[in-house]
This record gives C-alpha cells, sequence and structure tokens, in this order.
C-alpha cells in the first residue's frame, strides 16, 4: 500500500464512494420525497373533492343518511377508507366496512387540528398490518362555518417497497461502478506511478552516486516537465560532484604529503580526522584511528602543551599547535597540528655550541693576551729577552685570533656568497698546493706524494675556494702525520671527479668520526692549538664541497691513517652526492 | 501505448455525455401522435366581445337618462363607435386630466357602465385603437362621452376619480342615438336622489316612473350532457346521490348533474401554475375552459369579478334578455379558479324562450320602494346604508323572470323585486363590486 499506484486507486474508490453515497441520498431522497409527494397530492385532490361534495350534506347539521351514501360510492371510486366525521370529531360516514365506527370519536392529532379548522397530517407505523400509513384531514366548510371533517389515509406500503428495491439497485450498480472504475483507476493510476517511479530510481542511482541524467519520459505535461528537470539535476550534480571529488583529492593530498602531522577531534575527543604523518609519528593504524579513535590514544598530545618528545629510536621533536574546529561558525571540535622541530631542535643546540665555542676559542687567545700584556705593564723592567718572548707569544695569539676569525669570515662568506663558478683544472690546484706544502712536508719529514693522471676532466667551481678546500684536507694530514706519507691523487669515474687524500698518521678515534666537522670541534684541543689549527678547517672543506656538488668522505682507523675522499661532479653533471657515512674503517683525519 | 490511453480516455468522455444527456432529457419517448380532441361546443368568442359594459345610459340635458337595451342595435353601435375612439388630434389631445366623479360630471351624453371594475388591459380590447399603457388608471367601471365634445371621461365610481381624455370620435352616433333611440325596451331613468335613511352614489339613475316592462318567458338551456362529461373524464365513475344528483368522478375532480338540471363541477387539484391577477388573460383562460366544457352562449357577459389578491378568482356571467341581465339564485355561469386551474365550475343558464310569451309586469322605481314599508325600504332604513349602484335585472324564480333591481351596498347585492319591493335575494360579493 506504499505505492503511490495503489494510493491513487484508493483516494479514486473513496472519493467515488463518496460520490455514490453523495448521490444515493440525494437521489433516494429525492425519489421517495417525489413518490411521497404524489402520494400525498393524490389523498390530498381525494379529500378537497370529497370535502367540495360532502359540504352540501353540511346544513349545518351532518345529513348522515346522505353522507354515508356518497362516502359509500366515493370510497369505491377512490379506493380509499374515508370518514366523514362532525364538526366535533365523531363519524358521521365511514368507508363500507367501517361503517362500526359511526358514531363514535377520533381523537387523533391530525383530527384534532382539523376541528381546529386547519388540515393536518401524520404518518403512523400500523402494527396490525406491519405497514406505515399516512393520515390526513381536511376540515369542510358550508356558509364559511366549520361544519365537518373529511378524514382519510393511505397506505405507504408500495412507495417502501418501491423505496426497498431503489436502494437494492443504487447498491448493485454502485458495487459494479467501484468494481469497473477500481479496475480502471488502477490503469490510470499505473500511468502516473510508472513515470514516477523511474524518477525514484533515477534518485536512488543518484544517491549511489550515478548522476548520469537518463530519464526517458515523453510527456507534456508536470511528469514530464519533472523528469526533464531531474535529468537537468542530475547533470548539474554530475558537475559539482566532480568538483567536490577534486577538492577533496586535493586537500586529501595536501594532507598526506603535508610533513606536518594532523589530528583531528571532536568535541568529545573522538577521531575525526588523522593524516598519514601523524600516524607514523605515534605508530597507529589510520583507519583504526578513524574508526575507533580517541584522544586517548595520544597521550603526549595530553601531557605537553607545547614540546613533544616522542619516545623510541627516532627521537622526534614535536610542536603542537591547537585550533578550534569551526563549523557554521561553532566550535565542532580541536585541530592539532604537529611539526617536526627535530633537525631546528639540533641545529638550535648546535648554534648555541657554535657560539659558545666561539666565545671560548677567541676569550682563549685574549686571555693569554691579556694575561702577557698585565704581566709587562706590571713589570716594565722585565729582561728584554722576557719581554721579547713574552710579546712574541702575544703577537702569536693574535695571529691564531686573525686566522680564526678568517676561517670564520670565509664559513660565513660561502654561505651567503653566491655561485660564480667557471671551468677549473683542479690537476692545477692540485699541483700549485703541492709545490706549496712540499716545505712544511719536507720539514716534518714526510713524503708528499701526487699522483695525478693527464687527462683529469676539469670541473666547473670557484678555484679559491677549490684551492682551500684541498690546501686545508692536504695540510691536514701533513699537521697530524708525525712520520711517513701523505699521497694526494685524483681519478675520474662515473662522471665525478674524486680527490684521494691519505696519510699515515694518527688516525681520527671512532667516535669523534661523527663530529669532526662541526665547528671548532677538535679531537685532541691541546694538539690542535699547538699545530696552530682553528678548527673550522674541515667544516669550511666540507662546505666548499658541497657548495660544489660534493663532499667530503673520511675512513680512518686511529693509530693507522686516515682516508679523505673528494669527489666533485665533472663540468657538465649536476648531481648532488649523498654524503655516505663517515663510519667504516678509521682513519687518521682531524679538523 | 499513448493511443491506447488517449482512446481509453475519450471513449469515457463520450460515455459521459451520452450519459449525461440521458440524465438531463430522460429517455427517448417514441412520439404516439396526439390524444384528439373533445367535444365541440361551438366557437370561441373574442375577448372584445365580452368587454363590453353591461349597460348604456343615455343621459339628458335635465339629468334625466334612458337606459337602453343592451345587446340591442342602438347598444351595438354605440360600443362600435366608442371602439374607434383614439386620441384627439388637435393640441392636448394626448393629455389626461384627472377629476372628481360628483353628480354634476353627467352632462348630456352618453354613459358606458359595468357591473365590475373593468381593467385597463381588458379595456384594451374594446377600445381597440388604446394600448393598456396608455390608460392612466388601473381600472374603472364608467366611460362617458359628453355630446357636447368635450372630452371623454374614465370614471373609477368607487374611489371617485375620472380621467378626461379629449379624443376624436364620430359623436354623430352618440347624438343621433341620443335623439332618437329606437330602442322599444328603453326605460326613461333619472338621476337618484339622497334618501333619509341611505345615501347615493354620483351617477345611480332610478326610474323616473312606475311603468311596465315587458317579461320575457325563459327556459333553462339544453346542454349536451354527455359531451359535457367527456369533457372532464374520459372513464369516470358515477355516483348515485341520496337527493337524485348524479355524480360523475374520477377522483380528482367532480361533475355533479342536479335534478333541476344545473352542472357544477369541482376539482379537488390544486392548481400549481402562475395565478391570474391580469384580467385579460383570466378572462382568455375562462373562455377556452367554458368553450370547452359546455360552450358559450350568445348574449352573455360578465357581471362580476372578484379581485382579492392572493385567493382564488371568480367570475359569473349572465345571459341577457330584454336588454337585461337573467340572474337568480345559483343561476348563470360561474367559474372560480385556484391558481391557474378551475376549482369551481357551475352552469345553470336560463335563456330566453324563443317562442317567448311575454307577459307584463309593473315595475317602481327603487326610491319608491325605500321611502314603502317593504321590505326593501325596512333593509335599506338600517344603518344609512349607501347605494354605490343600481341596475335593472330579471331574477329567475320558480321558472319565470321577475324584474328586479339589483342594489350594490357595501359588499351585498340585494336583489329587489321591481314591483312589490320583496327581497329575493342577498348576495355577498368578496372583493370586488
Amino acid at each position: 500500500m506504499k505505492s503511490i499506484q495503489w494510493k491513487l486507486v484508493l483516494v479514486y474508490i473513496l472519493l467515488l464512494l463518496f460520490a455514490l453515497e453523495l448521490f444515493g441520498v440525494y437521489m433516494l431522497s429525492s425519489i421517495e420525497n417525489y413518490f411521497m409527494r404524489d402520494l400525498k397530492s393524490g389523498l390530498h385532490n381525494h379529500v378537497q373533492l370529497l370535502a367540495s361534495l360532502a359540504e352540501r350534506y353540511y346544513t349545518p347539521l351532518p345529513d348522515t343518511e346522505g353522507l354515508q351514501q356518497l362516502v359509500g360510492q366515493f370510497s369505491n371510486v377512490v379506493n380509499r377508507e374515508v370518514y366523514l366525521l362532525d364538526k366535533y370529531g365523531k363519524v358521521a360516514a365511514a368507508s363500507p366496512g367501517l361503517e362500526p365506527m359511526i358514531g363514535t370519536e377520533i381523537v387523533q392529532p391530525e383530527v384534532l387540528s382539523a376541528i381546529q379548522g386547519k388540515p393536518a397530517d401524520s404518518i403512523r407505523f400500523d402494527e396490525r398490518f406491519e405497514q406505515r400509513f399516512y393520515y390526513y384531514t381536511q376540515p369542510i366548510y358550508s356558509n364559511n362555518l366549520l361544519t365537518g371533517v373529511v378524514y382519510a389515509s393511505t397506505s405507504l406500503r408500495q412507495v417502501d417497497a418501491a423505496m426497498r428495491q431503489m436502494r437494492t439497485a443504487l447498491l448493485t450498480g454502485a458495487v459494479l461502478a467501484l468494481i469497473l472504475s477500481a479496475f480502471l483507476g488502477l490503469r490510470l493510476a499505473r500511468t502516473l506511478a510508472h513515470p514516477l517511479r523511474k524518477i525514484t530510481s533515477q534518485a536512488e542511482a543518484m544517491k549511489s552516486g550515478d548522476f548520469q541524467p537518463s530519464l526517458d519520459i515523453n510527456a507534456d505535461d508536470e511528469i514530464g516537465r519533472l523528469a526533464e528537470t531531474f535529468n537537468e539535476l542530475a547533470a548539474q550534480l554530475q558537475l559539482s560532484w566532480d568538483e567536490v571529488v577534486q577538492e577533496k583529492d586535493k586537500v586529501e593530498g595536501i594532507l598526506i604529503n603535508l610533513s606536518d602531522g594532523l589530528i583531528v577531534l571532536d568535541h568529545e575527543g573522538r577521531v575525526m580526522h588523522i593524516n598519514a604523518t601523524a600516524c607514523n609519528w605515534f605508530g597507529v593504524n589510520k583507519q583504526k584511528m578513524l574508526d575507533q579513535g580517541t584522544a586517548a590514544d595520544f597521550p603526549q598530545l595530553q601531557e605537553a602543551q607545547g614540546m613533544i618528545y616522542l619516545e623510541g629510536t627516532l627521537g622526534i621533536v614535536l610542536r603542537q599547535q591547537r585550533l578550534p574546529f569551526l563549523q557554521a561558525g561553532k566550535k565542532q571540535g580541536t585541530i592539532v597540528v604537529l611539526s617536526d622541530i627535530t633537525e631546528q631542535n639540533r641545529l638550535d643546540q648546535m648554534r648555541q655550541e657554535f657560539v659558545a665555542n666561539v666565545s671560548h676559542e677567541l676569550r682563549t687567545p685574549l686571555t693569554t693576551i691579556k694575561t702577557y700584556l698585565e704581566t709587562l705593564m706590571e713589570n716594565p723592567n722585565e729582561s728584554p729577552e722576557v719581554q721579547e718572548r713574552f710579546l712574541a707569544v702575544i703577537n702569536s695569539e693574535a695571529d691564531r685570533m686573525v686566522r680564526m676569525i678568517e676561517d670564520l669570515l670565509i664559513l660565513s662568506r660561502n654561505e651567503s656568497r653566491s655561485k660564480q663558478f667557471r671551468l677549473v683544472s683542479v690537476q692545477e690546484i692540485l699541483k700549485d698546493i703541492s709545490k706549496a706544502v712540499s716545505g712544511q712536508a719536507s720539514a716534518k719529514g714526510l713524503d708528499l706524494e701526487v699522483r695525478l693522471p693527464r687527462n683529469l676532466p676539469k670541473i666547473m667551481g670557484d678555484r679559491d675556494q677549490l684551492y682551500r678546500l684541498f690546501l686545508n684536507i692536504i695540510q691536514n694530514a701533513i699537521n697530524y702525520t708525525a712520520a711517513g706519507r701523505v699521497t694526494v691523487s685524483a681519478s675520474s669515474r662515473n662522471k665525478y671527479l674524486e680527490v684521494i687524500v691519505r696519510d699515515t698518521g694518527i688516525g681520527i678515534p671512532a667516535e669523534a668520526l661523527g663530529r669532526i666537522f662541526e665547528r671548532f670541534y677538535r679531537v685532541d684541543k691541546a694538539r690542535s692549538r699547538k699545530a696552530g689549527g682553528t678548527g673550522l678547517g674541515l667544516s669550511i672543506a666540507k662546505q666548499i664541497a658541497e657548495l660544489h656538488g660534493g663532499t667530503v668522505n673520511i675512513f680512518s682507523q686511529e693509530g693507522v691513517g686516515t682516508e679523505v675522499t673528494i669527489p666533485l661532479p665533472v663540468a657538465g653533471t649536476e648531481t648532488r652526492l649523498q654524503s655516505p657515512a663517515t663510519t667504516g674503517r678509521n682513519n687518521n683525519g682531524q679538523s | 501505448m499513448v493511443r491506447a490511453k488517449a482512446g481509453l480516455l475519450a471513449s469515457l468522455v463520450i460515455c459521459s455525455l451520452v450519459l449525461s444527456v440521458l440524465i438531463i432529457f430522460g429517455q427517448p419517448v417514441p412520439n404516439s401522435g396526439g390524444r384528439g380532441t373533445g367535444p365541440w361546443f361551438g366557437p370561441k368568442p373574442g375577448l372584445h366581445e365580452i368587454s363590453l359594459p353591461g349597460r348604456i345610459y343615455i343621459c339628458s340635458p335635465n339629468q334625466g337618462a334612458i337606459l337602453i337595451e343592451t345587446l340591442s342595435q342602438t347598444y351595438s353601435d354605440l360600443v362600435l363607435t366608442l371602439g374607434q375612439m383614439e386620441y384627439g388630434s388637435e393640441k392636448g389631445g394626448d393629455v389626461w386630466v384627472t377629476g372628481e366623479y360628483t353628480s354634476d360630471s353627467i352632462t348630456p351624453g352618453v354613459l358606458f357602465r359595468y357591473d365590475y371594475q373593468i381593467s385597463r388591459g381588458l379595456l384594451a380590447n374594446w377600445l381597440t385603437m388604446f394600448y393598456e399603457t396608455d390608460f392612466p388608471f388601473a381600472s374603472i367601471d364608467s366611460v362617458f362621452v359628453p355630446l357636447d365634445g368635450g372630452p371623454v371621461k374614465f370614471i373609477n365610481s368607487a374611489t371617485g376619480v375620472l380621467w378626461q381624455l379629449q379624443a376624436d370620435l364620430p359623436l354623430s352616433v352618440f347624438q343621433q342615438a341620443a335623439a332618437e333611440p329606437r330602442n322599444p325596451a328603453a326605460y326613461p331613468m333619472a338621476v337618484m336622489g339622497q334618501g333619509e335613511t341611505y345615501s347615493v352614489a354620483a351617477g345611480i339613475f332610478d326610474l323616473v316612473e312606475a311603468q311596465e316592462i315587458a317579461v320575457p318567458a325563459c327556459q333553462l338551456e339544453e346542454v349536451r350532457i354527455e359531451d359535457i362529461i367527456h369533457s372532464f373524464f374520459l372513464n369516470p365513475s358515477i355516483i348515485l346521490e341520496a337527493d337524485g344528483t348524479e355524480t360523475y368522478t374520477d377522483g380528482f375532480g367532480a361533475l355533479r348533474i342536479f335534478p333541476s338540471g344545473a352542472l357544477e363541477y369541482t376539482s379537488g387539484r390544486q392548481g400549481q401554475g402562475a395565478v391570474f391577477w391580469d384580467q385579460p388573460q383570466l378572462m382568455q383562460a375562462t373562455i377556452d375552459f367554458l368553450v370547452a366544457h359546455g360552450g358559450w352562449p350568445g348574449n352573455m357577459l360578465p357581471v362580476y369579478l372578484s379581485n382579492r389578491p392572493g385567493e382564488s378568482v371568480s367570475l359569473e356571467f349572465c345571459s341577457f334578455s330584454k336588454g337585461l341581465p337573467i340572474t337568480g339564485e345559483n343561476v348563470g355561469i360561474a367559474v372560480e379558479f385556484q391558481q391557474d386551474q378551475v376549482s369551481d365550475y357551475q352552469r345553470h343558464l336560463a335563456l330566453a324562450a324563443e317562442e317567448a310569451v311575454e307577459i307584463y309586469a309593473e315595475i317602481k322605481p327603487l326610491a319608491w320602494h325605500l321611502a314603502s314599508d317593504s321590505q326593501a325600504g325596512q333593509f335599506f332604513a338600517e344603518g344609512n346604508k349607501h347605494i354605490s349602484d343600481l341596475a335593472l335585472a330579471f331574477y329567475w324564480q320558480q321558472d319565470r323572470l321577475i324584474p328586479v333591481w339589483r342594489v350594490w351596498t357595501g359588499n351585498q347585492v340585494v336583489h329587489v323585486a321591481a314591483s312589490d319591493g320583496r327581497i329575493l335575494q342577498i348576495k355577498i360579493q368578496l372583493g370586488g363590486q
């Protein structure tokens, strides 16, 4: 019964039933009224006629004999039961068979009314005959004086029988009309319901995501226009849906590729959204979190308000930021944005350490210089030898400060300097350096061996910076090699020019290999200072190598020696090398 | 599929239309032809024949007058002449002047007098040059044509108002009739003066002096009983009443034939249509009924027409002999209408015998009787009665005619024997003269 087709049929039938009942009541009422009016009219005419005929027998007392003869014959003519009464309601004459009533007084209401001069009627059920009867009385006037009453009745049996027949016929006709109308109504309702079903199917398909307009209803009426509009709506929805999907994909892409973690919690703490980054950090399953995750699954978020230190091997430091999640101007939950500040944190630590190192490195020579100067000032009479030695120390410390500042300037300049590379011959640079440090190596009794192939390719770079890069590495090898050999070689392999500096020096402890490129880091501070190092040489070297697309790899074994490999891309290649692990076989090498 | 649906709807529309036609107009009935005509009782008179006055007085300069014989040649000449009257051609001919009707209004001329109030619609059937709406009055009972060419006066004596109109008509006919009535039954009369115990309306004429009058022999109308019965009923039943009256009836109407020969038809049906308030319609319906149920005898004019709004309408007709109406108890033709149907019809018509053996009777002026110790004198002496009209007539009693004065006073018509002042009948007339 949920189908509109059946509803329409039901409405048809109910309306028809109502109309038939209304029509039936009206028609039966009209017919009964007609029958009654006809019956009453007939009786009234007879009574009126008899009253006229009987008038002359009331002069003014009733002439019983004359009236009886008149009534007897008149009753036979009209076939009715009639009484003629005197003006007191007493029967003066009666139809044949009713003569025993003569002389009796009739006190029915209609008779009493007629005695008052007013015609009256009534309908009563006579239990003796089990019929309804219609009674009518009319006064008789003679010379304008009321002299008697005509009292007549007629049976309503024929009217009642006719009405019963009418009711039966009407009922039968109504049932037949209802059946026929129900059948026709069903057919007509189907013509209405069929296109509506098609529209409903289309709506359900749209609910499932199929927005293809496919309604084919050829009707130039409201349903046809509805189908047309529905097709247009589907097309519009398809366009809108595509746009929404695109936007959704875009947002999801953004969230997936977002380096920050994102967790959206509703006002009850349930997870509404979590992106892959956050899942990785907290080690949770995204779908599980979306299904049943709550804020309790992220205890770190509740404990720490600003910084979060994730335990485990990752050692990630996160900074959380909580924002209200608003929809239609009402807060629906909280957006937690997590930013990975691990590297930033490390850099901050390095910066603090660098500043402390710089301060320390500068304060040391300054302290030395100040101490010697105060001694000279307090003891102006010191011997010239002492004074000269003190001044030499001051001069040496001042030189060291100058070198240190120059190195810092180099570092700073390299960071801010724009690339102005040109074709440079590494072979020539290495030869120049070899000439420059050969004296130093000879002074320490070291063999400086330079093995360079003839067809060594050129690279794009800054000659001065490359000179300092290789000089720092080679000088380091000479400085930290007490005896033995320092070998400088170069080769071209896989579009890279690789410069290798080997020494047989003291080597670098394994635990220091990870920090040797840090600024001011020295494996042996006293020895380094004695050697005149600033602690910035390897930092500068690595910085220059990376500026040229290369790197510095150190392999060292304490007490055996160190091998420093510097791969640089030859001209025409832009590939940046990944820094290999700085651990491995130990080799000597210091910063 | 679409064509099938359209066909279904079209068939439904057609079926609905056919059913609607059947409902509205009913089942077609085959034409079974006419019912056939009933018995024929003679020709039908025109309205102009029964809208004529009952009396004509030719008034002389000394307030004397001659009552001429109604339906005589002179009567015919006068009514035909007046029937040709039209608006005066001179200036002011179409202007009606209203005045008061007094005895002085009667100057030498011809007075046409009705026994009832005739409406302007019925009057227009006689005065054929006028339309009903030409008359400024509703009804009148007299028309006076002065012999000096003065305006014609239309008089309502009951209200005492007259309307004068300058009209064109051949006065010579009236003047010649006044000079030489050529009327054997003319009765010299004079304006009736006021009495000590009664009053008299203006323009009432009484005999100048006693005179002898020829009384015609008369007989009852011979009616075609069988035809009249069948004009009312197809297959009536008969009731024999105790006094020998035969009553034919179909249960809805009854035709009584009294032993005296009088006929009375009574209908039990209630009228359904409109009520006749218009005299021409009423007269026409009466003519149609009489012609269909007994016929229209000649020499008959209406003598009474009731005018009671909302109730039944009654008309009475009398035959005329020697210029006077023959009246009496239940004599004449009376028709009563309930709405548009005849509810009562009585026919007991006395007609002058073809081979009349005239006898003569003395008639005296009414004033003479009223001044005497007669019944009439005693009757009119009670309560200072007012006589609104007076006319001579024959009263049918015991198979003979008696000259009588018909005296209208109040709502009564008193029939006073013109010879000895006996009151033969007092008839009550409701609603009009």
